[in-house]
């Protein structure tokens, strides 16, 4: 699939270009010949978080799955990641800047929900030996999607790229909080948002919320989980005296709260055209072309994901 | 419904040769694939894909001609499936009322005969909409029956992927919570002896078997919606087979013609032999709101003198005698106030004798009001000694031995156990006994809250 601006495209490419040398200056040439292929490089969006934008495309050969955002938080003692990486390849890529920044052990690595582009770099990190910290739902929803996400990855990046799902270690049930050494990470589990097994973490150092997919900006939100609880989900965490966060698509760094907006109108849009679509008894084949357009033009992959998301959104609203 | 078993039994029979046909040929083409190593995209004119419909055919038809039938039957998709574990499909059929019925196939899927439709006397069959899982690209066939016989097909290709193995929905036990709920959505205006189209829904996850824990690596066992049966005021409109290759939540529109005012019955069976009974009002009562899932108010039924000993389900008495009828609204005000004991006598759900031994027996949880005691068998009509003791025993115990202490009795929407129950609650003494004929049907559709209880808590 084709991303849909072109210009946008070019100009991250550029930015790749520049950053991904940088940040990469100690890795091997091989680790360098990764990461610089596939992402651009991890900007420090506050001290001693480091994160890398994905692209807002569908996983290819090209972009070797790496379309999500990654990142690392270094403590005195330790460093955890936000998220794995979306194929083995990528999460290479973030173990190589993680190591190209520091030496200290890699001692979790949070993984933020049970979609392909999160999770599937975890492999990458078992010699490390790190808690694979998760939602207490995502085990269930790994064992019961895995399978299928792995044989489709493998087909978009290749087998050998691809990467595979990796067990839960260390299960959130409702908050819990993990120690960097001078620093304290607050992991919080929640009901259905974006998907069943939503996983967010609170730097309070930093005054950063690593929203992972509880955030998308410009790329299209895609829906798995409840429209509902996402929508509730992200007033609570509106509410968060937090000035930074970081989305699981879009740039490395926004505002917070403001950056919400644009998901906060988009799934209302979405609520409330349903809802209305459902109370006219329009069928939910016919729903997808009447609901949300007013969206269109204004995400990325618009037209790859909002049907879908109309269909999940009718699916949960018709029986209300 | 003389129609239905006997195409039961056949149908079960050219399901099973179907499947052991297909392992046969699906073991055929991973030999063939060498050569054609990415089947997934082989297009819709693929040698490989007339091959498998033609085998489909054969099995299912045997050597009766499927006419092309675009006269006859058209079938409408999406486009490019947005949804591969929800793809809406619709099929158009004139005809009238010699079409008999019509058989969906989705031909790659692992089970590829989706359903089977027959149309009943009362039913309009102009059209058929329904929403199914595909696995991986296939050609999706419709083929229409006619009355003398006759076969006519129709076909789609569809590019989508995924529908089987990725279940849409991974919030199983909500899933499980609320199974069985029904809602019906009537299409267009009552008018007597026009045809109308109704939209069913079902609450039901449809678990289709195919997703492995990787964990225990056992596959989720099994469970979909096997048989729907709608009639219109008795008569049959339509009857489904189905499988797994319809989504969670099966949705089915239909067209049917209601002479007069009546009641659309809907009667839905999985295939652990669960039993799902619901009952609309055609037209659809004045206050919608949260109505839909309520079952029709019954006519009038006069109060036997003695317990009812005839079937368990159907219309039962607006009173009863020496008893307080409750509503849900009034009930939860009561439980509020004071200290009820709340008696759920509705059956558990045994083992089916049939059932192959190895084969997982897991009954869902039992939703009760909070704080209720389940004790099986009170209701019935002439009850064993046994239970007669443990339901005074229980009644005894739960209030103290005040016999002005109040009791409550409910089972299902449309049960004469709990009005049994009562009744005989009333006769052991008890002055404030009150009979909640919406049973928990009634009271989840008014928006109350339930507890769960396993069938271990129930007394055998």
């Amino acid at each position: 699939m084709q991303c849909t601006d072109t210009r946008l495209l070019t100009r991250r490419q550029a930015v790749l270009g520049l950053l991904g040398t940088v940040a990469c200056a100690r890795c091997t040439a091989a680790e360098r010949a990764v990461a610089k292929a596939r992402r651009s490089g991890f900007t420090e969006i506050a001290s001693g978080i480091f994160v890398s934008s994905g692209r807002d495309e569908d996983a290819d050969a090209a972009n070797g799955g790496a379309i999500a955002n990654v990142g690392f938080i270094v403590g005195r003692d330790a460093v955890a990641t936000m998220d794995a990486g979306g194929s083995l390849e990528d999460g290479q890529a973030l173990r190589a800047a993680i190591r190209a920044h520091t030496s200290l052990p890699i001692r979790y690595v949070i993984l933020s929900h049970a979609h392909p582009d999160h999770v599937f770099g975890a492999p990458a990190f078992l010699e490390d030996r790190p808690e694979f910290v998760g939602h207490a739902k995502l085990p269930n929803a790994l064992a019961i999607r895995g399978d299928y996400y792995r044989a489709r990855l493998e087909a978009q990046v290749g087998k050998a790229r691809a990467g595979s799902v990796v067990a839960p270690t260390l299960l959130v049930e409702s908050t819990r909080n993990i120690d960097l050494g001078g620093r304290m990470l607050t992991l919080t589990a929640h009901p259905p948002a974006h998907t069943d097994s939503d996983l967010s973490v609170v730097d309070t150092a930093s005054g950063t919320l690593l929203a992972s997919d509880l955030l998308f900006v410009r790329r299209v939100p895609s829906l798995d989980g409840s429209l509902r609880g996402w929508l509730k989900e992200l007033q609570i965490l509106k509410g968060l005296r937090t000035s930074r966060a970081v989305p699981g698509h879009g740039p490395a760094s926004v505002n917070w709260p403001s950056a919400a907006a644009g998901l906060e109108r988009y799934l209302n849009a979405l609520l409330s055209e349903t809802r209305a679509a459902i109370a006219r008894g329009v069928t939910i084949e016919e729903a997808v072309n009447v609901v949300g357009l007013s969206e269109r033009g204004k995400w990325a992959l618009f037209d790859d994901y909002h049907g879908r998301n109309v269909t999940q959104a009718y699916k949960e609203l018709e029986w209300e | 419904m003389g129609m239905k078993s006997s195409h039961s039994a056949r149908f079960a029979w050219v399901l099973s040769a179907t499947m052991i046909l297909l392992l046969a040929s699906s073991a055929a083409a991973a030999v063939e694939s060498t050569s054609t190593p990415d089947e997934g995209v082989a297009g819709a004119d693929d040698p490989s894909r007339i091959a498998r419909w033609n085998a489909l055919r054969e099995a299912v038809f045997g050597k009766r001609e499927v006419a092309e039938g675009s006269a006859v039957i058209q079938m409408e998709v999406p486009a490019r499936a947005l949804d591969a574990a929800l793809m809406p499909l619709g099929l158009t059929l004139k005809g009238g009322n010699t079409i008999k019925g019509v058989y969906l196939f989705i031909d790659n899927n692992p089970s590829p005969l989706a359903g089977r439709f027959l149309f009943g006397p009362a039913a309009d069959p102009s059209t058929l909409k329904m929403r199914v899982r595909i696995n991986e690209y296939t050609l999706v066939h419709a083929v229409a029956e006619t009355r003398d016989g006759k076969l006519y097909g129709t076909h789609k290709f569809v590019k989508a992927a995924g529908g089987c193995s990725a279940p849409a929905g991974t919030n199983e036990a909500d899933a499980l919570k609320e199974m069985g709920r029904m809602k019906l959505r009537l299409l267009g205006e009552f008018e007597p002896g026009k045809p109308m189209q109704a939209l069913l829904q079902i609450r039901h996850p449809n678990f289709n078997g195919m997703q492995m824990n990787q964990i225990t690596r056992m596959f989720t066992p099994a469970r979909f919606i096997r048989t729907v049966d709608v009639s219109y005021n008795g008569e049959q409109v339509l009857h489904v087979e189905s499988d797994i290759s319809m989504s969670e939540d099966p949705a089915i529109t239909f067209g049917f013609v209601p002479r007069e005012k009546g009641r659309l019955e809907v009667q839905a069976v999985d295939s652990t032999d669960a039993r799902f009974v619901h009952i609309f009002d055609v037209p659809a009562p004045a206050a919608p709101s949260a109505a839909s899932t309520d079952a029709a108010p019954d006519s009038p039924v006069a109060e036997p003198k003695d317990f009812w000993l005839g079937p368990v389900n159907g219309p039962v008495p607006a009173t009863l005698s020496g008893g307080t009828v409750i509503r849900a609204h009034d009930l939860a005000a009561l439980l509020k106030e004071r200290s009820a004991v709340v008696v759920d006598v509705s059956n558990s759900q045994q083992r089916p004798e049939k059932l192959a031994p190895q084969a997982v027996w897991m009954p869902p949880p039992h939703p009760v009001i909070p704080g209720s005691l389940w004790i099986a068998g009170a209701g019935a009509g002439v009850i064993d000694p046994h239970t007669e003791k443990l339901y005074r025993q229980r009644l005894a115990e739960a209030t103290k031995n005040d016999l002005d202490h109040p009791v409550v009795v409910y089972c299902h929407e449309r049960c004469w156990l709990s009005w049994n129950a009562a009744k005989r609650a009333i006769r052991y003494g008890y002055r404030k006994v009150y009979w909640f004929p919406d049973g928990i049907e009634g009271w989840r559709a008014a928006g109350f809250g339930t507890e769960t209880l396993t069938a271990a808590a129930s007394p055998s």
